[in-house]
């Protein structure tokens, strides 16, 4: 069932008893909170995400939204208060923070990298790898507004056989992607924008079509994406040994994972790894395009 | 619900006794407190089978088995890198807590979630000692002079290491608890009975001296989940250390010698009355009720009268009321014609 087949009504009632199971790829996050608000945010961005009883499993994660004070809220992850505190406008925005927050730790022992999966409409796909403000979930959001399809963004999860598997995702723009993404997806799902103290003005985008949780992605291309606008664009394959490191460097949890995670980041470097340098939205989507021709 | 999460460490087989609702609070409490994986040792100790436990427990039972002993795995590491940097024997050096249980096998250690490396040696080794960790590239994570000062003279630590390269932490320690409000602990009597670990030169407490240090860090701790951690390892290191049916005599008579006493007795009545331990000397006031406070909160945080109830504790805590009673023996001291008397010190 997925959280869109629930009436709002009853969603909201599910999240306050806590019986709402919501499925985050190869895992499921039990999610507890009782502000209306939120059910409501939830119901409009992760409509098409799958969402289970909590009768009858446990959940992996547990996340609880929770009042602190009069005017500020927290998430309780896995029992345990994170450090943010924050106003009731960006709970939804923290909700994707503390989720990866606890998949990184229950997610043992497969290994999660920082990075965007996009699929082509022909099944191939591209990771578009880095940290925040490289531009990678701008690009990402513009090759799903473009007819893509989501298979992750910020966890890219590798399984102990090598397979990935898709992790469904909300989009997390920032700054002026915000409208550039709207203008490319004026009928797509957007949540009102919110003022983050350290990231600024951020949206959420629900891509409309997410990668089916049961089949692994077939990966064809790494892309370490770099938006600049004054500078040259540039592409440059990486080799191997540079493409393990910085992809180890762009994990959540390879502390956690010992020498298997390693062999099991190498293995993900067997594939065409390129940094890539581009001045525009369309530049980017293009050099993505044509390093998956040549793959 | 509180009473499942502290009954399972006296019995490990209740779990076979939790449904999904039961497991949906208890799962994050296990995490939150840290306990996890060691929760899932104490299940194979038991021999409980989790076979018919909820499918997400069972996933989750094994990623924090998986994480635990990949921590547990770089942690010998890196003691061994420790034990390369001082290859003569010096100044004895003695591992403490999680480091020290994972290399000697004590219980408290497996499945732990092992974070830094805590190491002990005596005061005036210490140039030497932080001489060679420079060699090594042990880079102090805070490096201003007054600070170090403050540390040497007031806390049992120095400010934590950071190796330059691999960003493991270490905390060199000259006393097991800081130095200030009447404890006074012997820590070369602690060297003196160290135990080899095998590793290098490096040592571990004897089993007895195991308890006193948890007991000493209980009662310095802050009301977190570290301090029913340390009740927890007390519990485990007091069955290890003394078979069960056999008198603490012999455990009493060296807390008495080291000057941890009364710290034995506060954490060990505070720990009977969540897991059953043997006791020594007289119980603190409210022990049953304080010790009750110090429970992980279930996954919707803590009742009203919960928090009330902890409110009202940390106003009668030792650490709120140190300046008050220091003012007041300071003006004791000098209406009886002792200037700049400083706080009475009672022996340990």
């Amino acid at each position: 069932m997925r959280v869109a087949d629930h009436s709002p009504g009853s969603l909201r009632s599910s999240l306050r008893a806590g019986r709402l199971l919501l499925s985050f790829g190869p895992l499921q996050a039990r999610v507890i909170a009782k502000e209306a608000g939120f059910a409501c945010s939830l119901h409009r961005l992760y409509g098409s995400w799958e969402a289970v009883s909590a009768d009858t499993d446990v959940g992996d994660i547990t996340l609880c939204l929770r009042r602190r004070g009069l005017r500020h809220w927290v998430w309780v992850v896995n029992g345990r208060e994170s450090p943010r505190i924050f106003p009731r406008a960006m709970a939804l925005a923290q909700f994707e923070w503390a989720m990866h927050l606890a998949m990184a730790v229950a997610l043992a022992p497969r290994v999660s990298i920082h990075a965007a999966v996009v699929v082509r409409p022909d099944g191939r796909a591209a990771a578009l790898v880095g940290r925040s403000g490289t531009g990678k979930s701008t690009l990402a959001a513009g090759l799903v507004a473009a007819g893509w399809t989501l298979a992750a963004d910020e966890f890219l999860v590798l399984e102990p056989s090598g397979d990935i598997a898709p992790v469904p995702a909300v989009i997390t723009l920032k700054g002026s992607s915000i409208d550039l993404i709207r203008s490319r997806s004026p009928d797509g799902t957007f949540s009102p924008v919110a003022i983050d103290a350290e990231r600024g003005p951020i949206a959420h985008y629900a891509a409309p079509r997410l990668a089916r949780p049961d089949s692994p992605v077939d990966l064809r291309t790494i892309v370490f994406p770099r938006y600049a606008a004054d500078a040259d664009p540039l592409v440059r394959a990486l080799p191997r040994g540079e493409a393990i490191i910085r992809l180890g460097r762009q994990s959540h949890n390879l502390h956690l994972a010992g020498p298997e995670g390693f062999r099991l980041v190498a293995g993900l470097a067997r594939r065409p790894v390129h940094a890539a340098r581009y001045a525009s939205l369309d530049a980017g989507m293009q050099v993505v395009n044509d390093l998956l021709e040549e793959a | 619900m509180s009473d499942a999460f502290i009954a399972a460490w006296r019995d490990p087989a209740i779990a076979l006794t939790w449904g999904v609702r039961e497991w949906a609070d208890l799962l994050p409490r296990f995490r939150g407190a840290g306990l996890l994986a060691h929760f899932g040792e104490r299940l194979k100790l038991a021999g409980v089978s989790t076979g018919t436990f909820p499918p997400a427990v069972q996933r989750q039972l094994a990623a924090a088995a998986a994480s635990a002993a990949v921590r547990a795995r770089s942690t010998r590491w890196e003691c061994g890198e420790l034990a390369l940097l001082f290859p003569s024997a010096g100044a004895p050096m003695m591992l403490l807590k999680g480091a020290s249980y994972l290399l000697t096998g004590a219980l408290p250690g497996r499945g732990r979630f092992l974070s830094d490396i805590d190491l002990l040696v005596p005061r005036e080794a210490l140039p030497a000692v932080e001489q060679r960790l420079a060699a090594g590239d042990w880079v102090p994570a805070d490096k201003a002079d007054a600070d170090a000062r403050y540390f040497q003279q007031w806390l049992h630590q120095l400010p934590a290491y950071r190796h330059g390269v691999r960003h493991s932490m270490l905390d060199l320690h000259h006393t097991i608890i800081a130095p200030w409000g009447g404890h006074v602990v012997d820590t070369d009597a602690l060297l003196a009975a160290a135990v080899p670990t095998g590793v290098g030169h490096l040592l571990a407490p004897a089993p007895l001296d195991r308890c006193l240090i948890v007991a000493a860090h209980f009662v310095r701790s802050d009301a977190g989940s570290g301090a029913f951690r340390d009740l927890l390892d007390l519990d485990e290191l007091i069955s290890e250390a003394v078979p069960p049916g056999e008198s603490l005599d012999a455990l009493e008579a060296r807390a008495r010698e080291i000057g941890l006493w009364r710290a034995l007795c506060v954490a060990t009545h505070f720990a009977a009355a969540l897991f059953g331990t043997r006791t020594v000397g007289p119980a603190p006031l409210g022990a049953g009720l304080r010790a009750r406070l110090l429970v992980p909160d279930g996954v919707r945080g803590p009742s009203p009268f919960r928090k009330a109830l902890r409110r009202l504790q940390r106003v009668g805590t030792y650490r709120q009321t140190l300046p008050l009673r220091v003012m007041l023996s300071r003006s004791i001291g000098s209406r009886l014609g002792r200037p700049g008397a400083g706080p009475a010190r009672s022996p340990g």
